[in-house]
């Protein structure tokens, strides 16, 4: 069977990839993974280790792939492989915000030479918004949306744009079903009916003003006038 | 396709850098050149003034690199015999400290109408001035009335000349008042001005500042197209836009927003032509020196073309969804026909039944290469910076049969050359396509398609 190339969905924390991949996972060519976070890791090994302080992470990838962690050596590559041919001739299409690292984005581009990529961005003020409604504690607004930004911009930037979409969570919002019907053009696939809303997000949170680097960086995103 | 160098070091003078206008006029090339303003960095006396002393050392600079205002000049070329006329030279006038200086810093914009030839000398100081030629040979300062905007008015030149519906349309660009080193694309009077009897004045504004948008800052690009006036603005808050009207009514509508929806990385219109059944628009980022986007790494530029039902396709450029369906581009190409450093696409000509794209190379200048402060990784800096010392120099040119499939002319210029950057000007004619080019440290050249 021809195994599509998968689709990884960059996105920081609060960026709002849920609904995102709810939306893609209600086409029928789409199989959207849970976040795994398989990639984090290079091998089975390490991602077992890993999981061993998050055993609901453990439980969902085993019960989706039996065994697959019982060769520590075996590359995590090639467990996504795996789940690629057993969501083919479904795209499978992957989230996590852990796989915005470098050595993680390595690691997929290397497994998956031909895989698609969608750059999810919100405006950094809505992002610490949902963020700090999680109950989150700990980041730093800025560092929360500019580092992850950062690793995109200069992941993609080699790549072939025919294999790379950047999108604003705002325009996915305005239009889910519109949106979904482009990125499912986009992969090749046949568009949902019905696509789920994405859920209203929480309004603007207090968050101190944003730098001069922040600002530069969130206009190259598309976002007007940051605040 | 081979192309013949006819002209080189600015005709005699390095400091002539760039060629601005060219038309074909009574069997001629008209060429209209420039270079440098009146103050180091394009600085206005305002801007010079709020640098205290360092404006002294930047003065002693240019001064030990013998570095001057050359002025505007219009250079004729005769194909058959192959000689160079300056058929106009600006005058003189006395500078900030008594001694001459140029009056027009250079020649933005060329139309023959009306079996003329008309020209715009930029301002150093002043508001710009219509040249007109009759015979091929003398000049004329054509009064304007200062456009109705009075005499105070900051209108130091225009950018195009499109004439549509018996009228004359141009636009302004640039400031001298209060000028900072990159306002010459920017303008106070950001509207589309019109006359329908140029020769006496009359000209008008026939549309809002900025179409309503005070993000807009000038008009940048002008062309007529099925029968309409469009306009592509400079919008560096949002990204460029692109109105059409009727000419006659003059009643806008905007048909493009937000840079076609790349944002502010595509700030500007900087180019536009009708090719076959479509308006084709070059867009890109307006330079911003150290500030700015600039300061993230190259920004390429990209090329749509837009129906006359205002339908529109990225002909090269990054693919993205779009409030009008998504848009991948129809040529294959990614932004910058797929150079990353290519800034843009500068001008737009059709000869002999082919699209020709002239680009800039954005190389020639360091200001891409991110600082630490951009956050950027320092790998990725000093990739930028290899990639800066390995240019070999040069500039893209590209064509097409069908606006849809391109192939490159060339994509490092037509010789070595570490100071040539861009292709400012293209120049259809009888007797060959033309090239005029935008050099750093070095003068103009001009080349003709062919063999010698």
């Amino acid at each position: 069977m021809t195994r599509p190339p998968p689709l990884f969905v960059l996105a920081a924390p609060g960026q709002g990839a849920r609904p995102l991949m709810a939306a893609l996972d209600a086409s029928p060519g789409i199989l959207a993974l849970p976040g795994l976070h398989l990639a984090m890791a290079r091998r089975a090994g390490d991602l077992a280790a890993w999981h061993a302080r998050t055993p609901r992470l453990a439980e969902t990838l085993l019960r989706v792939l039996p065994g697959a962690l019982d060769d520590p050596d075996r590359p995590t590559g090639d467990l996504l492989a795996s789940l690629a041919e057993r969501a083919a001739p479904r795209v499978m299409a992957v989230e996590s915000h852990l796989h915005l690292a470098p050595a993680a984005l390595a690691r997929l581009a290397q497994a998956f030479p031909k895989a698609r990529w969608l750059h999810l961005t919100r405006h950094p003020a809505a992002q610490w918004a949902a963020y700090a409604a999680t109950g989150a504690t700990g980041a730093d607004p800025g560092r929360l949306w500019l580092e992850p930004q950062i690793i995109a911009h200069e992941f993609l930037f080699d790549l072939d744009p025919a294999r790379r979409l950047r999108l604003r969570f705002e325009d996915f919002a305005a239009d889910p079903a519109g949106v979904t019907a482009q990125l499912c053009a986009w992969l090749g696939v046949e568009a949902p009916g019905p696509v789920p809303a994405p859920p209203a997000g929480p309004g603007p949170a207090d968050v101190p003003p944003l730098d001069e680097t922040l600002r530069l960086w969130a206009r190259l995103a598309g976002y007007e006038e940051p605040t | 396709m081979g192309f013949t160098c006819i002209a080189r070091d600015g005709l005699g003078d390095h400091q002539a850098t760039i060629v601005q206008a060219m038309a074909w006029f009574r069997g001629r090339l008209w060429v209209g050149t420039g270079g440098r303003s009146l103050n180091p960095m394009g600085l206005g006396a305002a801007g010079l003034a709020r640098m205290g002393p360092l404006a002294d050392l930047l003065r002693e600079r240019d001064r030990l690199r013998g570095r001057a205002p050359v002025g505007a000049r219009i250079w004729a070329f005769d194909p058959a015999s192959g000689d160079w006329e300056r058929v106009f030279a600006s005058p003189l006038e006395p500078g900030p400290d008594g001694a001459p200086v140029p009056r027009d810093r250079n020649v933005r914009g060329a139309i023959v109408l009306d079996g003329a030839l008309w020209m715009g000398a930029s301002s150093m100081r002043g508001q710009v001035t219509l040249l007109r030629s009759v015979d091929g040979h003398a000049f004329e300062e054509v009064p304007h009335g200062h456009f109705g905007l009075g005499p105070q008015a900051d209108i130091p030149s225009l950018r195009r000349f499109v004439a549509a519906g018996g009228r004359l349309h141009t636009a302004f660009v640039g400031r001298n008042q209060g000028r900072g080193m990159l306002d010459d694309n920017m303008s106070d009077f950001p509207a589309v001005q019109a006359s329908d009897d140029p020769l006496n004045g009359g000209w008008r504004a026939v549309g809002e500042p900025g179409f309503g948008d005070p993000a807009n800052l000038s008009v940048n690009e002008l062309a007529e197209f099925a029968g309409h006036l469009y306009a592509g603005t400079l919008n560096p808050r949002g990204g460029f836009q692109l109105w059409k009207a009727e000419p006659g009514a003059y009643r806008w509508r905007k048909i493009l927003d937000r840079g076609a929806f790349a944002g502010p990385v595509a700030s500007i219109a900087a180019a536009m032509i009708p090719f076959g059944d479509h308006l084709y628009v070059a867009s890109g980022l307006q330079r911003q020196g150290r500030g700015g986007l600039d300061r993230l790494g190259p920004m390429p530029g990209e090329l749509l073309r837009v129906a006359a039902d205002d339908s529109w396709e990225l002909v090269m450029g990054e693919p993205r969804v779009t409030p009008h369906g998504l848009k991948r581009p129809i040529s294959g190409l990614g932004a910058g026909f797929g150079s990353v450093f290519n800034r843009g696409v500068w001008c737009l000509a059709e000869h002999d039944g082919l699209l020709y794209a002239g680009c800039g190379d954005i190389r020639v200048f360091d200001t891409f290469i991110p600082d630490a402060k951009s956050g950027l990784s320092a790998g990725f800096r000093a990739r930028m910076a290899e990639a800066r010392a390995n240019w070999p120099g040069g500039f893209a040119l590209w064509r097409s049969a069908d606006g849809a499939r391109w192939e490159p002319v060339t994509t490092q210029g037509f010789e070595a050359d570490r100071h040539t950057y861009g292709i400012r000007e293209l120049a259809a004619t009888p007797a060959g396509l033309f090239v005029g080019t935008a050099a750093s440290g070095a003068g103009f050249q001009v080349w003709r398609s062919g063999r010698p």
